[in-house]
């Protein structure tokens, strides 16, 4: 599925609370995370892997998740990142925020979920 | 294990990163290889042929942007070449300009020499007599009983006293255990002549000085050669042995050699034990310093009928002690106090049966030994102020000429500033340039100052202490004089310095340059030479 242009600049802004959902419950790496995105979003949602990896690193200097480097027998050597406590902190607010803005724009524009 | 699809695209990342003058960490570039890895590796398993999986991740690589991921370094060919800084380059030009000028230049080194020297002198001294401590080891714990210094002996009551009987002496060292160690010395320096034994020469005549056996430990001080007297030294009938002190020990030519010599001390022969360190000149600072320490059980065979060492109603010693690290000067002052009353109270201890009623009326005053110079503190403290006072007023007067000089040189310098500012020197860098002289100037006349200094304060010295054998006083400059000699030079340079650009401003005729920079000319030297750093006014 194509997003049209005024979706594609929202998506800039869901950056944050999609990795950090998808960091809620496992760790993963940045090419596990690029997958997921793409297939849970039927590839409505991609993000240029540069710009991923940005947004990794600007969490992880928030504190919001912790990377480390794993090497598990016969695999390459993979940055595995994880919630910290303040990630899971700040997932449940912007999941409270996104929840609030969803609700006002369906009250203006009249989107429904299906 | 080496995985050649990472190397292959950890060499792009890398190579991509700097196309876009982007340092990336080798953290990073790992991380981003390693998804490039896997992506082509992922592409390869779903049966895509390997040149089109390489291409489609050569693709990711492509389009995307490092820009977000690290700071950008200065592209090469945009890195200046390495200037000087900016003080080094206005040092360097003032030393350029101040060279230009020898007369000036002369003039204000020794205007600065001269007012640093003196005052730096004047700082030695008061260094050495007010503020110094003796060259001991912990010298804030030596405290002496009384505060006075006397010359005689004496058999009556002393009121605050200062001086004590050998019998009190032992009292105190071995009842009073707020002391670490106790130490006596004779208020007479008696002269003595000294010549080696068995030799043919002279005697020659010294001074010397009885002390106590722990003397030289309880100040702490360790020999230069041979040993110091100690405990063993005090007892009676043992081997007669003395100190020399290390000015006496070249003066009468003793060296490492004659240490373990006989000596033939006013007739008596003694063995030279030991040579104390430079600089050492006793407990206290006096004109005649003592030349050979010898141990108070001497002192019956140098004085013979004269002797006081048994008498117990005689004052002749000096006492001091070190104190315990957590002992109070206070307290014992008071033990002291009372340690005295009972031994004043003993019959055989007092001259007089009239005293017994004023016994209670004694006391000891508990003193900080540790700069030695009491009596010389209260004699010279207010004459020493006063020349430092003078020294200071004369360095201020240095100050006003040297600006007026600087004041007359920038005048004469209007031209030169303008064309500098026609070349594009702005205001505030003339301004630096004139402090950095100033500087220089300072700094230099600082270190002339020293050596000034080293020269006053020496015949300053030498006058008052005339005659001395040996002066008790360091001229050489100390750590403190060198530091207080650096800070005054600063402060003078920034005082002159700032002198000139302090004045009214005066009119400069209009130079030749009339273009953009013509009418900055006329504000050289209302701005430069004479108030602050604003930008130069343009005419209209």
């Amino acid at each position: 599925m194509e997003l049209s242009s005024p979706l594609r600049e929202a998506k800039k802004g869901t950056a944050e609370l999609v990795v950090l959902a998808l960091l809620e419950d496992v760790s993963r790496h940045g090419y596990e995370l690029t997958k997921l995105i793409e297939d849970r979003s039927a590839g409505a949602l991609t993000y240029n892997f540069a710009s991923l990896y940005a947004t990794l690193y600007k969490l992880e200097k928030r504190k919001w998740i912790h990377g480390r480097w794993v090497e598990k027998p016969g695999q390459r050597r993979r940055r595995y990142y994880s919630l910290t406590a303040q990630g899971r902190d700040v997932l449940a607010t912007q999941r409270r925020e996104w929840r609030q803005f969803f609700a006002v724009i369906s009250d203006l524009a009249g989107v429904r979920y299906a | 294990m080496r995985d050649p699809a990472m190397a292959h695209w950890r060499d792009l990342v890398a190579r991509r990163a700097g196309r876009e003058s982007h340092r990336l960490s080798e953290d990073i570039i790992d991380e981003l290889a390693s998804h490039l890895a896997e992506a082509e590796a992922s592409a390869l398993e779903q049966g895509i042929p390997a040149p089109e999986a390489r291409r489609r991740t050569l693709a990711i690589l492509n389009a995307a942007s490092f820009l977000a991921l690290g700071p950008r370094a200065p592209a090469p060919h945009n890195a200046r070449p390495r200037r000087a800084t900016g003080l080094l380059r206005d040092l360097r030009l003032a030393f350029r300009h101040l060279r230009q000028s020898p007369g000036f230049t002369a003039t204000a080194l020794m205007t600065l020499a001269i007012g640093i020297g003196a005052t730096a002198a004047m700082f030695t001294l008061v260094h050495a007599v007010l503020l110094a401590s003796l060259p001991v080891a912990h010298a804030e714990r030596l405290y002496k009983l009384g505060d006075e210094y006397r010359c005689c002996p004496t058999e009556t009551l002393q009121g605050s006293w200062s001086i004590f009987s050998y019998p009190f002496y032992l009292e105190v060292r071995d009842h009073v255990p707020a002391f670490e160690a106790v130490a006596a010395m004779d208020t007479l320096r008696p002269d003595v002549s000294v010549r080696r034994s068995g030799g043919v020469d002279a005697a020659e005549a010294f001074t010397g000085e009885f002390v106590s056996g722990n003397y030289f430990t309880t100040l702490g001080v360790d020999p230069s050669a041979g040993r110091l007297l100690d405990r063993t030294d005090d007892r009676i009938g043992a081997p007669p042995v003395a100190v020399a002190s290390y000015a006496a020990s070249q003066k009468a030519g003793l060296d490492r050699a004659a240490v373990g010599q006989p000596l033939t001390i006013s007739g008596v022969t003694v063995t030279l034990i030991g040579i104390a360190p430079p600089g050492f000149f006793g407990d206290r600072l006096e004109s005649h310093p003592p030349d050979f320490w010898m141990p108070l059980s001497l002192e019956p065979t140098f004085m013979r009928e004269n002797s006081l060492l048994e008498t117990r109603t005689a004052g002749w010693l000096y006492i001091a002690g070190r104190l315990r690290p957590n002992e109070s000067a206070a307290g014992v002052q008071a033990q002291l106090t009372a340690a005295l009353r009972n031994y004043l109270r003993e019959p055989a201890n007092l001259t007089r049966d009239a005293d017994r009623a004023n016994v209670d009326r004694q006391t000891i005053r508990l003193v900080p030994g540790g700069s030695g110079n009491n009596a010389m503190k209260r004699d010279y403290e207010q004459g020493l102020y006063l020349l430092l006072a003078v020294s200071a007023s004369v360095l201020l007067i240095a100050c006003a000429n040297l600006a007026n000089l600087l004041l007359v040189r920038c005048a004469a310098q209007r031209m030169s500033m303008a064309v500098e500012l026609a070349m594009g020197a702005s205001v505030w860098q003339l301004v630096r340039r004139q402090l950095a002289e100033a500087l220089l100037l300072s700094l230099a006349g600082g270190a002339l100052g020293l050596m000034t200094a080293v020269a006053i304060s020496r015949v300053i010295v030498l006058m008052a202490f005339r005659g001395a054998s040996a002066v008790p006083i360091a001229t050489w400059p100390s750590l403190p004089v060198l530091v207080f000699t650096c800070g005054v030079s600063l402060l003078t340079g920034a005082l002159f310095g700032a002198g000139p650009r302090g004045s009214r401003p005066t009119a400069i005729p209009p130079t030749p340059f009339a273009d953009r920079r013509a009418s900055s000319a006329t504000a050289v030297d209302s701005s430069v030479c004479s108030s602050s750093c604003r930008r130069p006014r343009r005419s209209s």
